[in-house]
């Protein structure tokens, strides 16, 4: 309340001197202005003062009624959760103070407790604290020292996150890139091959060169064939350009079977997958909702004063492995099982061709157009498949077809074909894949032997009942 | 008291709507008793608002103590006949503007004292108190809550950066009303600062000696110049450093861009 005070002019000058400089009395704390001004306004408040009171008011014997009991429960519960949030800013602010969040010396323990320096001889734990705290802003493609690819330090830092998980946790990294015609797809994909290409041989995972050749694929076929050259090859990247063989139509399909069910099974072989499909839909919901990890919306903007299209707009999505991500679009966490929801609802009937739900969305960045390997081998290599899809389409063995070539033991060297021959390389890597195949799924050819005897069992019955045998 | 029986939902349905009319009736009356002279003018402007928003008190008794509280401070405006009829002409001159000074911020002080705690009562109905509230007021720019808290704000820093003892009472009240209401965001142990520099301002100004002083305006030797800017500086002082307070608390609700609100990194993985 504001009173009128009596007194000399020059003694109420003083005192109002000195009520103005009156500094702050908390100087001494490691809380910053805006946190200690916060908790001012909490502890001044109605709820608090009213709490205080209320709890007072027990303590002292005083009648205590059930509308006091709302009133405690309120107050407190506003109180608890105004202070909570103080705390989160505080926690926060703490936990970014370096800038980043891995403690590296906690990696290097699990490391080592897992016993990983046998299979990653050369794993640099210095270079990837560097590149988690300081990511690169562009990175040059190896074909073109005058060409730069944006990095977006958010998206690095989740792979990077994502790289380490597969290193300590053996887990595998698929992310599908969506948009329509046009709108950039297998450039971004190709710039993030190369930027987890980057990361891994910069941290001593990997050795092998960035070879369009052995990760980029135009079919599922070649795709698959390419996995099982690298089958005992951890950390392979392999990315699925228009990935629409994968549509829902062709679930049945044994190429399309296959690579979900490698999706499925085969994370121990921590490969790195991309696909480019124009909706997400077009996939198995239930691969979506379990194996992908990141899934990248591409769209185009209009630029009005050309009339043209400016391309490489990206929109982040996460479908978390832990229970909450951070959404810095959206400046909240995101609860799990909140995405799953959404995506459920946007992967049934046909609500995903409407494309992505934006409650979901996790971030917003841009790309530019520079690739990570050369456009001219990108355009090379769809060619060359636009062209087997046209002319040839090719010749597929069935499970018993390939069985039986299998258990056929066919060598080479009894055909007369060896290794001067022009045949020779070709039918060489057929009966290795096919070797392969059946020699790291043994129960196949369980299954095939139990096929064969039931058939010959089967004609023997036929044959005794010709001769009358009973 | 608005309890959550079941959700805060139910209690704050219509909140924004409810808040933001009560914000901009506030606002209207705080201008309007800063900016006139006749004290009857403030008794009908605080009573009228006080009559308006009365069922939102959430208790009976308590309205009839404000009630009564308006009643006797009525009287005793009504009492002082001398005072009301040089308030209620239409040119007063400085020097009996000053001498009328301390009676009339005897009342002026008394009418605000029952407003601010009548406003402060219905805190729990209009004011944005919780994290919910506040959130639900934050981060919308069209909000008309803003539009007017920023420009009843600037309105009454544009006064005090001009600040000359001639004008002292519009621009002194413009502060006060400012500051009582918004006073339900400043911190408490801000706002208590603020009530006594407050205090001594007021004191200052209607001193004996400072009436004296004002009285002879502007027939002054150089000594009393030096006293009149000597006293000036002082109170601008005082209200900026008031001013500050203020700025500090309101700037924790997201209503000032002072402190920018810090884009949170991310602390989750994948």
């Amino acid at each position: 309340m504001i009173t009128v005070k009596s007194g000399k002019v020059g003694l109420l000058s003083q005192e109002l001197k000195e009520k103005t400089q009156e500094t702050d009395d908390r100087e001494n704390t490691d809380l910053d202005k805006q946190t200690v001004s916060n908790l001012n306004n909490l502890f001044s408040a109605n709820e608090t003062t009213s709490l205080i009171a209320n709890i007072n008011a027990f303590n002292g014997n005083k009648d205590y009624n059930y509308e006091q009991l709302c009133e405690l429960d309120y107050s407190m519960d506003s109180v608890v959760s105004s202070l909570r949030d103080i705390k989160n800013k505080v926690d926060m602010d703490i936990f970014f103070k370096d800038g980043y969040t891995i403690d590296i010396k906690k990696v290097e323990e699990k490391f080592k407790a897992k016993k990983l320096r046998r299979k990653y001889p050369d794993f640099n734990f210095k270079r990837l604290d560097e590149l988690y705290k300081n990511p690169p802003k562009t990175l040059i493609p190896y074909y073109d020292d005058s060409k730069a690819i944006i990095i977006d330090e958010f998206i690095f830092r989740k792979y990077v996150i994502g790289i380490i998980q597969m290193v300590l946790d053996h887990m595998d990294l698929l992310s599908v890139v969506t948009g329509g015609e046009g709108t950039g797809k297998s450039t971004h994909v190709s710039q993030l091959m190369y930027m987890v290409w980057w990361i891994l041989t910069e941290c001593g995972i990997i050795k092998y060169k960035f070879d369009i050749k052995d990760m980029f694929f135009n079919t599922l076929e070649k795709l698959r064939m390419k996995e099982d050259d690298f089958f005992n090859d951890p950390f392979r990247i392999l990315a699925l350009d228009e990935g629409n063989e994968l549509h829902r139509q062709n679930w049945r399909d044994e190429e399309v079977s296959t690579f979900f069910q490698r999706l499925r099974r085969e994370r121990f072989n921590q490969r790195i997958k991309f696909v480019c499909i124009p909706v997400l839909g077009e996939l198995i919901s239930s691969v979506v909702l379990t194996r992908v990890n990141f899934i990248i919306e591409m769209r185009n903007k209009n630029s009005m004063k050309t009339a043209s299209l400016n391309k490489g707009r990206a929109m982040f999505y996460i479908i978390p492995r832990g229970d909450v991500i951070y959404s810095p679009a959206q400046k909240k966490e995101l609860r799990k099982g909140d995405i799953k929801s959404v995506l459920f609802e946007n992967l049934k009937d046909k609500n995903f061709l409407k494309g992505m739900d934006e409650n979901i969305l996790v971030k917003t960045y841009s790309c530019n157009g520079v690739w990570g390997f050369p456009e001219s081998l990108y355009i090379k290599e769809l060619k060359e498949t636009n062209k087997t899809f046209q002319v040839s389409k090719g010749l597929k063995l069935t499970e018993t077809e390939s069985g039986y070539l299998y258990l056929a033991r066919i060598s080479l060297k009894a055909l007369g074909i060896d290794s001067k021959d022009a045949k020779y390389s070709t039918l060489n890597k057929f009966f290795g894949r096919l070797k392969r195949y059946y020699e790291n799924d043994p129960q196949k050819i369980t299954k095939l032997e139990a096929i064969i005897k039931r058939k010959e069992e089967e004609k023997n019955i036929k044959e005794w009942a010709k001769k009358g045998v009973k | 008291m608005a309890y959550k029986h079941g959700g805060t939902s139910i209690a704050f349905s219509n909140y924004n709507y409810a808040f933001l009319y009560f914000n901009k009736r506030y606002i209207e009356i705080c201008v309007d008793i800063s900016k006139t002279l006749s004290v009857r003018d403030v008794r009908r402007k605080v009573s009228a608002f006080m009559f308006e928003f009365r069922y939102a008190i959430p208790s009976t008794l308590k309205w009839q103590e404000y009630r009564n509280e308006l009643d006797i401070i009525n009287d005793k405006v009504n009492e002082d006949g001398e005072l009301n009829t040089l308030l209620e002409r239409e040119e007063v001159e400085f020097r009996e503007m000053v001498q009328a000074y301390p009676l009339y911020y005897k009342h002026f002080l008394r009418y605000l004292g029952v407003l601010s705690r009548f406003v402060t009562e219905l805190s729990s109905t209009y004011m944005p108190r919780t994290v919910r509230q506040q959130n639900l007021l934050k981060y919308r720019d069209d909000n008309i809550f803003h539009e007017k808290l920023h420009e009843f704000k600037s309105l009454v820093f544009s006064h005090l950066s001009s600040f000359n003892l001639k004008e002292f009472r519009i621009k002194v009240n413009l502060f006060i009303t400012f500051f009582y209401a918004y006073r339900i965001f400043v911190n408490e142990v801000y706002s208590t600062k603020i009530e006594e520099v407050l205090s001594l301002v007021i004191s200052l100004y209607v001193n004996e000696d400072s009436i004296s002083l004002f009285s002879n305006y502007p027939d002054y030797d150089r000594e009393d110049w030096k006293k009149f800017y000597k006293i000036e500086t002082h109170l601008q002082d005082a209200l900026l450093y008031c001013n500050s307070l203020i700025n500090l608390s309101l700037s924790s609700y997201g209503v000032l861009p002072k402190i920018e609100e810090k884009v949170q990194a991310d602390r989750t993985l994948i």
